[in-house]
C-alpha cells in the first residue's frame, strides 16, 4: 500500500462470489458504539443446514439480527444471492427467539402462520384463500393441523416454536435464518424440527441455526459457524467442529479485543 | 335533560361514536403495551388549548373558536409525543417515566396559563379549563358532526391496516423483516389515539380520556382471545359506555356526564372480569377445578 | 403581586421546597425502577378518597381528609398490582384503569356533596399553594403553616426509610435480581418503595396538588440521574433541583407572568413550578457531564478533530517510509480523497500539527518534525500489530485487517501497544525486523519526550 489511508477498491475482496445464498462481508456490529460482533466475513453454501455455535454472549443473535437489518451495521455489508438484503427480502425467512414475543397475544395459530405470506400482500390486502391454503400446508408440514384454531398461549413450548417455524415455511423464502429453534423443547419436538430442516434442505433451501447444544451439532450440521464475538472457524462441520477449534471458542473472551471494545465506547468511536 | 329530549339524542349519539373510536384505539395502545400514552397525551392537550387561545386573542380573534382551540389541543398532543421521545433518548429513562415527566410538565404549563387566561379580560368565559373534567351536556349538532368523522376515520384506518397493526402488536421485528415501515405505523397508531383524545376532551376530559381509551379495550380482552373480535366488541363496549353514561345522567340531576360514561365503562369491565368465557374469574374458578385452562 | 412578601412568597417556596425534599427518596427509587407512573395514579385517586371521608364523618377536619386519601392511596397501588396478576393485564394499564375508574366516582360524590361543601376537584388538581400559608398552626409563637409541618414530617419520615435499609434499598434500585441472591427480601423492599411514595403523594397532594406532585417525584429525580451516576447523588441532586424549580417557578409565576402577559395577575405558582421543572430536565439533558448533549457534541468534534490529526501523521510517516515527499496541499488532497475527511477539516488539523511543532512546510514540502516522527511511529506500530493481532487471533483474512486496523490505531496507547506486541510474539528489542501481515516493518517507537 503506497497510500496508506486510501481504502481502494482492491482492499475489499472479491472473491466472494455471488451466488451464496448469505455472503457476509467485513461486518462490524456494535450496541452504543461498543462493537460485539467484530469482521465477520462469510459466505454460506447453498443447500445446507448451517449451525451457529458459540458460549452465550458471542453474538450469535446479533449476527442474525444484523443480517436482517433489525440492528444497525457499524461497518461491513450483507448481501443475499448476490444482492442487498433490502432487495431480497422475500427470499429470507426469519424465526425469532420464543422469548421475543407475548404469547398471551390474542391471535390463533393459523393467523399466526397467515402472517409468514404478508410480505407477499400489499398494504391494505386482506389474506384470502390462498394464504389460507398456504398457512394450513405449512402447519401440516410442523405437525400442528390439529391446532389452528387455538390461542397462541394454549400451546406447549415446543408447539409455540413449531408455530413460528410454520410461519417461516408460509413465507417461502430460499434461506432462513433461525434464532435458537431448539431452545426449551423437548426431544420428540427436536427431531420433527430437524426432519423439517431436512426436507427444506432437499428442497434447496439453506437454513441457518443459532444452537446451543455440542452433542446433537455434528449430527444435525453439513456446515458450522464458530463464534464468539469473532468468527473463529467456519466451514464443513466434519474438518471444523473440531476439539481444538472448540476451545478457542469456548476459551474465554480475547482481553484485548474487549478492552478495545470498551475504548471505543468511551470515546464514542465507531 | 329528557331522555326524549334532542340534546340528549345528540349527546347520546356523540358520546357512542366517541366511545366506540376510543375502544379501537384503546386496543391497539394496550396490545401495543403503551396504556398510559393515552393520559400523557391527554394531560398534553392543556398548554396547546391554552396557548391557541392566547395566540388566538393576540390576532384579535375571541379565541373561542373551536377549531383553533382543537388544533391549539392537536399541537400540544404531537409535542407531548415528540416530547416523550425525546426525553426517553436524552434522560435515557424508560418510556413509563418519560410519560409521568411529559404529563407534569405540559399539564403544569398548562395550568399556569390557564390561571392567567382566566384572570384576563373575557378568560373566564372562555371556558378552557372544561377541558380538563370535560362538559357533555354542553355538545351540540356540530360536536356530534366532529365525533363522527373521528369515527369515521379510526374504523377507516383500523379496517384497511388490520393486517399490518396485528402484525406490529404481535411481532415488530418481524413485520420489518417483511419490509413493513414500522415507524410509519407506530405514528399511525399515535394519531388514531390524538384524533380520539381531542374529540373525547369535551365529553370526558383530558384526565378521564385514558379510562375510555383502556376501560372497553381490556374488557374485550378479556372476553376473547382473536384480535379481530376484540376490535369490533371494544368498540360496542365503548358505544355502549357513551349512551349508557349520557342516559344514566339524564335521569338523575346533577350527575355529570363524563364521570358517568366512565362508570359505566368500569360497570362493563367489571362485568367482563367475573363473567367473561374462559378468562373470567368464575370460568377460571370453574375450570381451575376441573384443571383445564392454562395462561 | 409586585414585591414578595416573606410571610406569604417565603412559606411558599418553603412549601414547594420542602415538597421537592419529601420526594426525592420515592422519587429516585420511581425513576431508577421504572414504576413513575404511580405518582399520577396516587395522587389522581386521592379525589374519591376525600369525598368518602366527609361523606362519613361529615367534617373537612384535615384528619379525616388526610385518612380517606391515605386509605385511596393504599387501594390503588394494592389494587391495581391485584388486577394485574388476576386480569392478566399490563400492569400500566391496570393502573390506569384503577385510577381513573377512582377519579371519575370521586368527581361524582363530590357533586353530589357540593352543597353541604366546598370541596373543588380543581383543589386537588392544582393544590392550593397559593393558599397554604394562610392555614397556619401557632408553634413555638410563630405561626407555621401545617403544610410545612406536614411535609416536614413526610421528609423526615422519608429520610429515615433511607438510612435505615440504605444498603438494601440500593441493591434494590439497581439490581432486583442480586438483591434477591444476597437475601434483601425484594418484595419487601419494594412494598416499602411504593408506600413511602403513595405516603407522600397523599400527604402533600393538599398543599402541592397532584399534578405538581408527578412533576416533583419524577422530574428532579430523572434530571438528576443525568448528573449522577450513585443513588446517593441522585437523591442529594433531585433534592436540589426540586428546591430550585420552587424557587424559579414561583418567581415566574408571581412575578414574569403578570408582566408579560396581558391582564397582570398571577399565574398558578404549582403549575410554573411543574413547567419550571420541566424547564431544568431540558435543561440538564443539554448541559449534564458526561450525558449532555453539549458535552457529547464537544466530545465529538475533538476526537474528530484528533483522529484527523493522526490520519494526517500516520500518512506522512507512509510516504516518508516510502522516500516519497508531498506538498501540503497535496497532503491534504490525500487526505480528504483517501480518508474521506472533508476539506476544512483535513486544513483545520494541517494547520493544528504546524502550530503543535508536529509537522513544518519547508519549500513547499510538508515534513514531519522529530516528535511528529515518533507520533508517527507509534500510531503504525498500533496499525501494523493490530494487523498481525487481527490476522492471528480473529483469523480475518489479510485483505481485510486493514479498515479495522484504521479504526483501532486511534484508541490504543502505549501499554496496549506493548501487550499486543507481547500477545503478537514481537520482542520489544525487535528493532523493527518482523514484518506485517502486507510485508511492511513494524516500526519501532523512537525514544523522545511526549510520545504518544
Amino acid at each position: 500500500m503506497t497510500s496508506a489511508t486510501a481504502r481502494t477498491p482492491s482492499d475489499f475482496g472479491c472473491e466472494h462470489s455471488s451466488s451464496s445464498p448469505l455472503s457476509i462481508h467485513a461486518l462490524t456490529v456494535a450496541y452504543d458504539r461498543r462493537p460485539v460482533l467484530w469482521d465477520v466475513d462469510l459466505d454460506v453454501p447453498a443447500q445446507s443446514i448451517v449451525g451457529v455455535i458459540g458460549p452465550n454472549g458471542a453474538g450469535k443473535s446479533t449476527l442474525l439480527k444484523a443480517c436482517l437489518g433489525l440492528i444497525p451495521i457499524a461497518s461491513g455489508k450483507v448481501s443475499v444471492f448476490g444482492k442487498p438484503y433490502e432487495e431480497q427480502r422475500a427470499r429470507v425467512g426469519y424465526v425469532p427467539q420464543r422469548e421475543s414475543v407475548d404469547w398471551d397475544f390474542p391471535v390463533s395459530v393459523l393467523e399466526v402462520v397467515m402472517m409468514g405470506t404478508f410480505g407477499q400482500l400489499g398494504w391494505f390486502q386482506m389474506a384470502g384463500k390462498l394464504e389460507r391454503a398456504k398457512a394450513r400446508e405449512a402447519l401440516d408440514a410442523v405437525g400442528l393441523a390439529d391446532e389452528e384454531n387455538q390461542q397462541i398461549g394454549q400451546l406447549s413450548g415446543g408447539q409455540q416454536q413449531r408455530v413460528f417455524l410454520a410461519r417461516a415455511l408460509a413465507q417461502s423464502a430460499q434461506i432462513y435464518l433461525m434464532d435458537e429453534p431448539f431452545s426449551s423443547v423437548d426431544a420428540a419436538t427436536e427431531q420433527a424440527i430437524i426432519a423439517v430442516l431436512r426436507r427444506m434442505r432437499s428442497e434447496g433451501r439453506t437454513v441457518i441455526v443459532v444452537h446451543h447444544d455440542l452433542e446433537t451439532a455434528r449430527d444435525y450440521f453439513d456446515w458450522v459457524i464458530l463464534l464468539n464475538t469473532r468468527v473463529v472457524a467456519a466451514g464443513p462441520t466434519a474438518t471444523t467442529l473440531t476439539h481444538e477449534q472448540l476451545r478457542k471458542t469456548y476459551g474465554g473472551r480475547l482481553t484485548l479485543l474487549d478492552e478495545a471494545a470498551q475504548r471505543m465506547q468511551k470515546a464514542q468511536l465507531g | 335533560m329528557n331522555w326524549f329530549d334532542y340534546n340528549t339524542q345528540v349527546v347520546a349519539a356523540a358520546t357512542a361514536l366517541l366511545g366506540a373510536a376510543a375502544g379501537l384505539a384503546g386496543c391497539l395502545l394496550l396490545l401495543r403495551r403503551r396504556a398510559l400514552m393515552g393520559d400523557a397525551l391527554g394531560h398534553a392537550t392543556l398548554p396547546g388549548i391554552a396557548a391557541a387561545y392566547l395566540v388566538s386573542v393576540a390576532v384579535g380573534g375571541t379565541g373561542k373558536e373551536p377549531w383553533v382551540l382543537l388544533a391549539g389541543a392537536a399541537a400540544g398532543a404531537i409535542a407531548g409525543v415528540l416530547g416523550v421521545v425525546l426525553v426517553r433518548r436524552g434522560a435515557r429513562v424508560s418510556d413509563e417515566t418519560a410519560m409521568a415527566i411529559v404529563l407534569g410538565a405540559f399539564f403544569g404549563l398548562g395550568t399556569a396559563l390557564l390561571t392567567v387566561i382566566q384572570a384576563s379580560p373575557g378568560g373566564h368565559q372562555a371556558g378552557l379549563s372544561s377541558f380538563i373534567l370535560g362538559h357533555a351536556a354542553s355538545m351540540v349538532a356540530s360536536d356530534l358532526r366532529a365525533a363522527s368523522i373521528v369515527a369515521l376515520v379510526c374504523v377507516a384506518l383500523v379496517v384497511l391496516l388490520t393486517k399490518e397493526l396485528r402484525l406490529l402488536c404481535f411481532d415488530e421485528s418481524f413485520a420489518r423483516v417483511i419490509g413493513r415501515p414500522v415507524r410509519w405505523l407506530d405514528a399511525t397508531v399515535l394519531i388514531i389515539v390524538t384524533a380520539v383524545v381531542i374529540a373525547g376532551l369535551q365529553a370526558v376530559g383530558l384526565i378521564l380520556i385514558l379510562s375510555l381509551l383502556i376501560l372497553p379495550a381490556t374488557a374485550a380482552r378479556l372476553c376473547t382471545d382473536r384480535f379481530t373480535v376484540m376490535l369490533p366488541l371494544a368498540a360496542a363496549f365503548g358505544a355502549i359506555s357513551g349512551v349508557g353514561g349520557t342516559l344514566v345522567s339524564s335521569f338523575a340531576p346533577r350527575l355529570p356526564t363524563g364521570p358517568c360514561i366512565v362508570l359505566v365503562a368500569a360497570t362493563l369491565f367489571v362485568l367482563a372480569l367475573l363473567f367473561a368465557p374462559k378468562r373470567g374469574l368464575f370460568a377460571q374458578a370453574a375450570m381451575g377445578r376441573a384443571g383445564g385452562y392454562r395462561p | 403581586m409586585n414585591a414578595w412578601t416573606l410571610a406569604v412568597d417565603g412559606w411558599i417556596i418553603a412549601i414547594g421546597a420542602l415538597g421537592a425534599l419529601a420526594c426525592a427518596v420515592p422519587g429516585a427509587f420511581l425513576v431508577v425502577r421504572r414504576t413513575s407512573m404511580l405518582a399520577d395514579a396516587v395522587s389522581h385517586a386521592v379525589l374519591p378518597g376525600i369525598a368518602v371521608a366527609f361523606l362519613l364523618s361529615g367534617t373537612r377536619d384535615p384528619l379525616w381528609m388526610f385518612l380517606g386519601a391515605a386509605a385511596a392511596g393504599l387501594f390503588v397501588t394494592l389494587g391495581s398490582s391485584a388486577l394485574a396478576r388476576i386480569a392478566r393485564i399490563d400492569s400500566g394499564a391496570a393502573l390506569g384503569i384503577v385510577f381513573t375508574t377512582m377519579f371519575a366516582l370521586g368527581l361524582i360524590l363530590i357533586v353530589q356533596v357540593a352543597d353541604r361543601v366546598d370541596l373543588d376537584p380543581s383543589c386537588v388538581l392544582y393544590g392550593a399553594i397559593e393558599l397554604a400559608p394562610l392555614d397556619s398552626i401557632l408553634l413555638l409563637g410563630v405561626e407555621v403553616p401545617r403544610a410545612v409541618l406536614v411535609l416536614g414530617g413526610v421528609t423526615l419520615l422519608n429520610a429515615f426509610v433511607a438510612v435505615i435499609f440504605w444498603k438494601e434499598l440500593t441493591v434494590m434500585a439497581f439490581d432486583p435480581a442480586l438483591a434477591r441472591t444476597l437475601g434483601c427480601r425484594p418484595k419487601l423492599m419494594e412494598s416499602i418503595i411504593l408506600g413511602m411514595a403513595a405516603a407522600t403523594c397523599v400527604a402533600a397532594f393538599e398543599s402541592v396538588g397532584s399534578i405538581l406532585i408527578v412533576a416533583m417525584m419524577i422530574i428532579p429525580a430523572a434530571s438528576a440521574r443525568l448528573w449522577s451516576d450513585r443513588l446517593a447523588g441522585v437523591i442529594v441532586g433531585a433534592m436540589l433541583i426540586g428546591i430550585l424549580g420552587a424557587l424559579v417557578g414561583h418567581w415566574i409565576a408571581t412575578a414574569v407572568a403578570p408582566a408579560i402577559i396581558p391582564g397582570g395577575r398571577d399565574a398558578s405558582s404549582a403549575g410554573s413550578i411543574a413547567a419550571t421543572l420541566g424547564a431544568l430536565l431540558v435543561a440538564s439533558i443539554v448541559v449534564a457531564p458526561r450525558r449532555g448533549i453539549v458535552v457529547r457534541l464537544v466530545h465529538r468534534w475533538l476526537l474528530t478533530l484528533r483522529i484527523a490529526r493522526e490520519d494526517a501523521i500516520g500518512l506522512l510517516w507512509r510516504l516518508d517510509e516510502d522516500q516519497r515527499t508531498v506538498a501540503p496541499a497535496q497532503l491534504r488532497d490525500l487526505l480528504v480523497r483517501g480518508a474521506e475527511i472533508p476539506n476544512w477539516l483535513a486544513r483545520m488539523a494541517i494547520a493544528h500539527l504546524v502550530r503543535d511543532g508536529r509537522l513544518e512546510c519547508v519549500e513547499n514540502v510538508a515534513r514531519l518534525t522529530t516528535q511528529g516522527r515518533a507520533d508517527g511511529a507509534s500510531l503504525v506500530r498500533s496499525h501494523r500489530l493490530w494487523e498481525i493481532y487481527l490476522m492471528q487471533r480473529l483469523a480475518i483474512a489479510k485483505d481485510h485487517v486493514h479498515p479495522t486496523a484504521m479504526v483501532l490505531e486511534h484508541i490504543t496507547d502505549a501499554v496496549m501497544r506493548e501487550q499486543l506486541a507481547r500477545e503478537g510474539g514481537i520482542a520489544a528489542d525487535d528493532h523493527g525486523t518482523r514484518a506485517d501481515p502486507h510485508g511492511r516493518a513494524v516500526p519501532e517507537v523512537p525514544r523522545t519526550n511526549g510520545a504518544n
